[in-house]
């Protein structure tokens, strides 16, 4: 279930609140892991049994790992440990990899891949990390191992960040759920976020996407709209996905669980590394608390710096999806940083920092036309057609219709990618006092009926990140 | 129970219990990743379409109350004249929870038609009769045609 749609904004919320609410607090992570197992059923309820394993499972392992420590039997524990999460890998992969791996063979030796796959239980990606993060946390002594199921199954499974994160690493979140407390602020503020988010979706990622499948459904493109296409692609990702992380987060400040900001407007990033540490903030960190780091990051020697970069951006692109596109998108990110930490690392200050944005920006984005992509063959012919290379020239009747169709949403998302406009209402609800605060609610309230008013006006659009 | 062997035990029993589920649900669960207009090309190739005319989403939506655009794809064609039985329907599902409802359209527009002709049309309801109904993964297919095991055929074979 998605959260921008009518059913679960006036029917599965609503009861889903209201239920939590009136329980004891003792048995709210209770209540918690009900209505999360009936959110994620409700899709598809034929995955449910692989989160019901992930859930079971990491709990039994954490127990015999936590065990095993306490008891001193060190490479025991450290078996327990590789055994589990090879096993959850092992699901993660089964599922999504499966297809590439056995399809990349069998061209390789030149056999025609299987035309059929197995359908991915959605939100895999996520929950796996989630549990890898209890067991890693259990080994490296950030947490202590919980006997309690109910603590283990809500952490794995609580519905704000279940199906696309936020990826909340298990130290963080450890004891969290023996009471959790609902209060007027957290509400308040959680409602915020949500409606921030539900505008960035609906008002502006979905528009944009509409866009964007304009200008893909093109046999051919002038530069000027292949640039364009690029552009709108990679606002309505950043939207939809930042919009995604803000009601996540906002719904988990609802129910008393606050976890940190996925996102920091990455597109006002001065360098490849910054952007890392505004853009899915919460991937950034699994990878470097439990990949970078373990690898030796940064103490060891320069070789060993770059291949553990180059193992990480592996990893970070392999995750987003099984396809070479994917795989080139990690490296092309991987090689930047490297270039960008090693050999750029004295000439980056002698460049203004507006130039150092454009150049980030302008990198980034051409990185997502591998991400958006089907195939690395038409990602290179997306690029050609960005440099004329459709022969339709630089500017045709095309572009200009796709630019005034869409002005406004683009001029909209440009404001909205940077932090002016937040800071603009956030002074006036905190500095303008009484009056301050009520125009500050009627915009969020206008805003929320224009996102419903949208909702019910059009199909419904799923969100990227799923697919992931 | 604070013994570990205990736990491996019950971890080791879970992990017998997750290879089971998946090898039966790698039989049965598969979804296809053939693009809508290859499968579409490949039935209609296989049947014969002049006693049929290509469907709108308005005429899908009166004749099965589907909505195309929650697809991946749709393809119907429907009779040209009151007196026909042959029909053509393909979809494509964009997840696996359509299917019950997709089937249940093609069952009803099924019944509705064999309804139509019971009493005076033979030979419709003849053909209604062998015509298929079939649903694997995220395709749905039905064919009312003179040989629909045809149309089947080039369906299983590009699935």
């Amino acid at each position: 279930m998605a959260f921008s749609t009518i059913s679960f904004l006036f029917a599965f919320l609503p009861a889903a609140l209201i239920l939590y609410r009136i329980v004891p607090e003792r048995a709210r992570a209770v209540i918690l892991i009900l209505i999360s197992l009936v959110f994620y059923a409700w899709g598809d309820v034929r995955h449910l049994p692989v989160l019901l394993f992930s859930m079971v499972f990491n709990y039994v392992a954490g127990l015999e790992l936590g065990l095993l420590k306490q008891k001193g039997a060190k490479r025991r524990a450290k078996y327990a440990m590789m055994l589990a999460v090879a096993v959850n890998l092992f699901l993660l992969g089964y599922y999504k990899y499966t297809g590439f791996f056995a399809g990349s063979l069998a061209r390789m030796f030149g056999r025609a891949p299987s035309s059929s796959v197995m359908p991915l239980p959605i939100g895999i990606s996520f929950f796996t990390f989630s549990a890898i993060s209890y067991i890693l946390d259990i080994y490296l002594e950030r947490a202590r191992y919980s006997r309690d199921f109910v603590q283990v199954a809500a952490y794995i499974c609580m519905f704000p960040k279940l199906i696309s994160g936020p990826i909340v690493q298990y130290k963080d979140m450890k004891g969290r759920f023996t009471a959790p407390k609902m209060t007027m602020s957290n509400f308040l503020a959680g409602t915020q976020k949500f409606v921030v988010g539900l505008f960035k979706k609906v008002l502006l990622a979905d528009a944009l996407g509409a866009a964007f499948a304009g200008i893909s459904a093109l046999d051919g493109m002038a530069a000027a709209t292949a640039w364009l296409g690029m552009i709108f692609y990679s606002l309505q990702l950043f939207f939809d996905f930042a919009g995604y992380s803000d009601m996540a987060i906002g719904l988990a400040q609802i129910l008393g669980f606050p976890i940190d900001k996925n996102f920091d407007y990455p597109y006002i990033s001065d360098g490849i590394a910054d952007f890392w540490r505004r853009w899915h903030i919460s991937l950034g960190r699994w990878f470097r608390d439990y990949v970078y780091i373990p690898l030796g990051g940064n103490r060891c020697s320069t070789g060993r710096q770059i291949l553990n970069l180059l193992v990480v951006w592996l990893l970070t692109g392999l995750w987003h999806g099984a396809a070479w596109t994917f795989v080139f998108w990690g490296i092309w990110h991987g090689g930047l940083l490297i270039l960008e930490r090693f050999a750029l690392k004295n000439l980056r200050e002698l460049i203004p920092k507006a130039v150092r944005i454009a150049v980030t920006v302008l990198l980034v984005f051409i990185g997502w036309v591998f991400f958006f992509s089907p195939s690395m063959g038409s990602a290179l012919l997306w690029i050609r057609q960005m440099f004329g290379g459709a022969g339709l020239g630089i500017w045709n009747g095309a572009t200009g219709y796709f630019l005034r169709t869409n002005l406004i949403t683009l001029i909209a998302a440009v404001i909205c990618c940077g932090p002016n406009l937040g800071r603009t209402v956030t002074n006036l609800s905190y500095q303008k006092g009484r009056f301050g605060v009520i125009i500050s609610v009627a915009v969020y309230i206008v805003l929320f009926l224009c996102c419903i008013s949208y909702i019910v006006g059009s199909s419904y659009n799923s969100f990227l990140y799923f697919q992931f | 129970m604070t013994d570990p062997r205990f736990w491996k035990f019950i971890k080791w029993l879970l992990i017998i219990v997750l290879a089971v589920f998946l090898i039966s649900g790698r039989l049965s669960n598969r979804i296809s990743i053939t693009d809508f207009s290859t499968m579409a090309k490949a039935v209609t190739e296989a049947t014969d379409l002049t006693p049929m005319q290509e469907a709108d989403n308005q005429m899908l939506k009166r004749l099965y109350g589907l909505d195309s655009s929650l697809y991946d794809g749709v393809l119907l064609y429907y009779p040209t004249t009151n007196m026909g039985a042959e029909e053509l329907l393909l979809v494509k599902m964009a997840d696996t929870s359509q299917a019950a409802e997709v089937q249940a359209a093609m069952e009803n527009r099924l019944a509705t038609q064999k309804k139509s002709f019971d009493g005076y049309g033979a030979e419709q309801t003849a053909m209604l009769e062998k015509s298929i109904l079939k649903v694997r993964g995220n395709y749905a297919l039905f064919i009312s045609a003179e040989d629909p095991v045809k149309v089947r055929q080039a369906f299983d074979r590009n699935y």
